[in-house]
């Protein structure tokens, strides 16, 4: 693992998003173009920071460990602390800018764009099993059952390993 | 404070939305550390900034009750025990990955993965979509060609996604100033 390139590559992908499922887009198309990641991964990251306590944004530790042991998932704990200081510069210029219609244009903007984008990101993680029956009867009963509100996350996932195990 | 951020970061199993309704019950509700109405600018500001949100809104609640010290022992306390479990959970789940049937069972998490992140967006584009109201810078009609085009641009034309952010953020942008135009005319 090439440490700076790789801090580097995190800290771009937060410092260029918002919110913890933000640098996602990023994050995949770096690493998937080096080849220091697989679709597969990303999807084990995902999972496991998904089942953690904690903030979503977590999955970075996750993922760092998975492609670079623990000195990756530090120094992806340490590439995820950096950005969110801004927001210090942000408080200062809030009252200016958060009622000005050009500011919230342009969030609402970026907003759809990274919900545009994360749909094919997320897509691309199922591979070759987005074609496979089993997979597609899995998705279909976890987006059912995380849009009901009802069922914590972890369950949901749970649900999914076991159905996996049975149906795989 | 920092036994109360290191509460909040292990109990918070669930992700942000637990993350944030547990700081809210024990900030707000509990110790009146913050009123309704601090918290709720706290977190206001966070869309603008980049990274986790929730990092964000501790530092700026945590600079707000301890300065400096107060940043230091949010960030400590709701990051790092909770990062430590993360790091355990993915050795621990390093060292058996190669087994039978967790292969199968990561191959069904994968799908669950993919439709909790259509969730995920989809809640994230709605507010923007479906806002209602009057000075809103999309409908769901001009905003869901954007959104979907958003998603082409990368699919089809493999664009760098900051470039792709900047875009759809400058078309926002536009259409929010041209309608506050056509309101004053």
């Amino acid at each position: 693992m090439e440490v700076v390139p790789f801090f580097l590559l995190i800290l771009k992908a937060c410092a260029l998003s918002t919110g913890g499922l933000g640098p996602l887009p990023i994050l995949h198309a770096d690493f998937i173009a080096r080849g220091w990641a697989s679709e597969r991964e990303f999807t084990e990251a995902l999972a496991v920071g998904q089942s953690s306590p904690g903030p979503n944004g977590l999955w970075l530790v996750s993922f760092g460990y998975l492609t670079g042991g623990l000195t990756g998932a530090l120094l992806a704990f340490a590439a995820m602390l950096i950005p969110p200081f801004s927001v210090l510069l942000v408080q200062k210029v809030y009252d200016r800018i958060a009622d000005q219609t050009a500011t919230k244009g342009f969030m609402d903007g970026m907003t759809l764009a990274i919900a545009g984008t994360g749909l094919v990101i997320f897509g691309q993680l199922l591979g070759a099993d987005a074609s496979n029956w089993r997979a597609i009867v899995i998705f279909a009963g976890a987006f059912i059952l995380t849009m009901s509100n009802r069922v914590p996350v972890i369950l949901v996932l749970a649900l999914a390993a076991v159905a996996g195990a049975i149906l795989f | 404070m920092f036994w109360l951020w290191l509460r909040i970061g292990i109990q918070s199993f669930g992700g942000g939305v637990a993350t944030q309704f547990l700081m809210r019950q024990l900030l707000v509700e509990q110790k009146a550390l913050l009123t309704e109405e601090e918290f709720n600018r706290y977190f206001a500001m966070c869309r603008f900034a980049p990274g986790i949100n929730l990092a964000a809104v501790t530092i700026l609640i945590g600079r707000h009750l301890d300065g400096w010290r107060g940043v230091v022992a949010g960030l400590v306390g709701l990051l790092l025990p909770s990062s430590a479990i993360t790091i355990a959970m993915t050795a621990a789940y390093t060292s058996v990955k190669d087994l039978t049937i967790i292969q199968s069972g990561i191959r069904g998490i994968a799908p669950a993965v993919v439709a909790l992140g259509f969730v995920l967006c989809a809640k994230m584009a709605r507010p923007v979509l479906f806002s209602g109201r009057a000075n809103a810078t999309f409908s769901w009609k001009t905003g869901l060609p954007v959104l979907f085009l958003c998603a082409a641009l990368l699919a089809l034309l493999s664009l760098p996604v900051f470039v792709i952010y900047a875009v759809a953020g400058i078309v926002g942008l536009g259409l929010s100033l041209a309608a506050a135009r056509a309101r004053r005319t």
